[in-house]
């Protein structure tokens, strides 16, 4: 905290600690204080998630322009952009996206499932595209070569790295393949091997995560300590 | 018998708009890219593309509602845990109104701002359709532009003498005085005058207007920045929302840990295996780790990139296929056995 932080910054990082105090207090035991300031979490989670689609898609790309408030025009008089009446086509998924309220009527709830099976279809479609245009890439790539040459000598270590590379690709690919039988097929008895390649990575995944969260942490307590114990300190009169 | 042939009509008429939802985008996909273009779909995909979100959108009131409904239920008949309701629907209410608040107030700020672009966007237009006429400026349009900008430097004006009886820092007032200078030679162009009207002197007139515009839409920020609508919003935002998200995600750290501790027991070569892993890939991370080996952080990028790249390659393309699958049972409608049939 800075001498000349405004009161603002001060109340801002005074109920910060105080909200990341309760979310630690978690870790004595479960607690009001915490349940508190756990469900303001949900409720500005849950304001901020519409007013976001509202005010940066809906606003600016559907409504805006559909109700004509985009449209500017010269002091003269004579438009910037004209009005666009096919803007007024969005009010067909508007209308279609309306059919989700009906969730709440016993005798009309199988419109709510008409647009749910569509935004369901939608997502499914998406899906194939998404797996083609990430997958494909990632496959191409796992093609390396096993032999590498470094300025025309030949490297091991380059060479060590992409065998075992693929041979950890194959594997574990391998020791997921349940569509044919395994028993007593080479297949089958290769799939093992899999295994322990899988706990490197679940062992490094682990790793990965403690150290992220830990690192978090660590800033949480930083702020405690420097910036929270500063603000109580300006608050009560002694910053 | 009727009400089954009326359900199986709407489980029919469910999967066709299931299928319908995803046609768009397959086709999209698979047909080549210059018969794409030929059908016009690339020339108003962005369209369509929010036309689907669009319909997806109009379900934001729905968990709305119903977060209202819960929660407010509890609160008004005081049920056990109505306090915790009643933060929650604070939380939800407070940021709804005061994100709406800061919207319709950078709304105004930036209409504001526009009107200043306009002198130099109309002084453009003017400028570009006298080239188109050999060069001569049509008179009564530049009596026009005169006046909007005469009427918009007065209001530009009468802002930043209000602006500075209520913010009266430095940064403020270096922009003011910036803007005042660029007011005042605007004041004294030629063109602005009617002294001159060829097209040079408008030239220079719509370069003036352009950087008096920046200047503005520069102090219109800072004093966006200071309103106190705006630091509700960083009061909520980065006051509360960040700083309890980065608390869980941190408690969440201390439980995994505790947890690992608690139920991870070394007794086969794969559990060793995998426990090694973790304690590279942490000791690499941290200056400690060095201290113990000197090759720590090379042998944890190694682990990374070479073995672990791989196996999560693995798993990724296994999970992709398996996503794939389950994508087109969704799309068409195998999956759902509560839409095929209403008599399930």
């Amino acid at each position: 905290m800075g001498t000349g932080s405004s009161a603002w910054e001060i109340a801002s990082v005074f109920v910060g600690g105080l909200a990341t105090l309760a979310i630690f207090s978690f870790l004595i035991k479960e607690n009001g204080f915490y349940r508190f300031f756990e469900h303001l979490f949900i409720g500005i989670a849950a304001g901020l998630g519409p007013m976001l689609v509202v005010r940066d898609f809906l606003w600016p790309n559907i409504v805006e322009p559909m109700l004509g408030f985009s449209v500017r025009t010269y002091p003269d008089g004579t438009p910037v952009v004209p009005y666009q009446p096919l803007y007024l086509l969005y009010l067909i998924p508007m209308g279609f996206g309306c059919l989700y309220y009906f969730i709440y009527s016993k005798r009309h709830a199988w419109l709510a499932k008409i647009v749910i099976g569509f935004t369901l279809g939608t997502s499914g479609a998406l899906a194939i595209r998404g797996f083609f245009s990430e997958a494909i890439p990632q496959v191409a790539s796992s093609f390396k070569p096993l032999i590498v040459f470094e300025d025309g000598a030949f490297s091991i270590f380059a060479s060590f790295n992409n065998l075992l590379f693929v041979l950890t690709l194959l594997l574990v690919l391998n020791y997921f393949l349940f569509t044919f039988g395994r028993e007593g097929s080479a297949q089958g008895k290769i799939a093992p091997l899999g295994r322990p390649l899988l706990m490197v990575c679940f062992g490094a995944f682990f790793g990965s995560t403690v150290m992220a969260r830990l690192a978090l942490l660590v800033e949480r307590v930083q702020f405690i300590v420097r910036d929270w114990v500063a603000a109580v300190g300006t608050i009560v009169g002694f910053g | 018998m009727v009400a089954t042939q009326s359900g199986d009509t709407r489980a029919r008429v469910i999967r066709f708009f299931t299928f319908l939802g995803g046609i768009y985008f397959f086709v999209y996909f698979v047909l080549p890219e210059p018969l794409v273009e030929e059908l016009g779909m690339k020339a108003h995909h962005e369209q369509i593309s929010n036309g689907f979100i669009v319909v997806g959108s109009m379900a934001i009131g729905l968990g709305l509602f119903n977060l209202v409904r819960t929660h407010g239920a509890r609160c008004v008949f005081a049920r056990p845990g109505w306090m915790n309701s009643l933060s929650l629907l604070l939380g939800l209410f407070v940021t709804v109104g005061v994100m709406s608040l800061q919207w319709i107030h950078s709304m105004k700020s930036s209409g504001e701002v526009q009107d200043v672009q306009m002198i130099g966007e109309f002084a453009s237009k003017i400028g570009d359709d006298a080239r188109g006429k050999s060069g001569i400026v049509d008179p009564s349009t530049g009596v026009v532009l005169r006046e909007y900008a005469s009427q918009k430097l007065g209001k530009i004006a009468l802002h930043i003498a209000g602006d500075q009886e209520i913010v009266a820092d430095v940064a403020h007032e270096v922009l003011r005085k910036d803007l005042a200078s660029r007011i005042e030679d605007l004041r004294k162009d030629e063109w602005y005058l009617g002294t001159s009207s060829d097209l040079s002197a408008l030239t220079l007139f719509t370069q003036k207007s352009n950087e008096l515009a920046s200047s503005y839409s520069v102090l219109m920020q800072a004093e966006a920045s200071q309103a106190t609508i705006q630091r509700l919003y960083n009061f909520l935002y980065d006051g509360l929302f960040n700083q309890l998200g980065s608390a869980m995600f941190a408690l969440l750290g201390v439980y995994i840990a505790a947890a690992a501790y608690r139920a991870f027991r070394v007794r086969t070569l794969e559990s060793a295996l995998m426990m090694t892993a973790a304690v590279v890939v942490m000791l690499g991370q941290i200056s400690f780790g060095k201290e113990i080996y000197e090759e720590m952080p090379a042998i944890r990028q190694w682990l990374l990139e070479v073995p672990n790249s791989a196996a999560f390659r693995a798993i990724r393309l296994g999970a992709g296929i398996a996503g794939l699958m389950l994508a087109i049972r969704m799309w068409l409608s195998i999956e759902s056995t509560s839409f095929s049939s209403e008599k399930k």
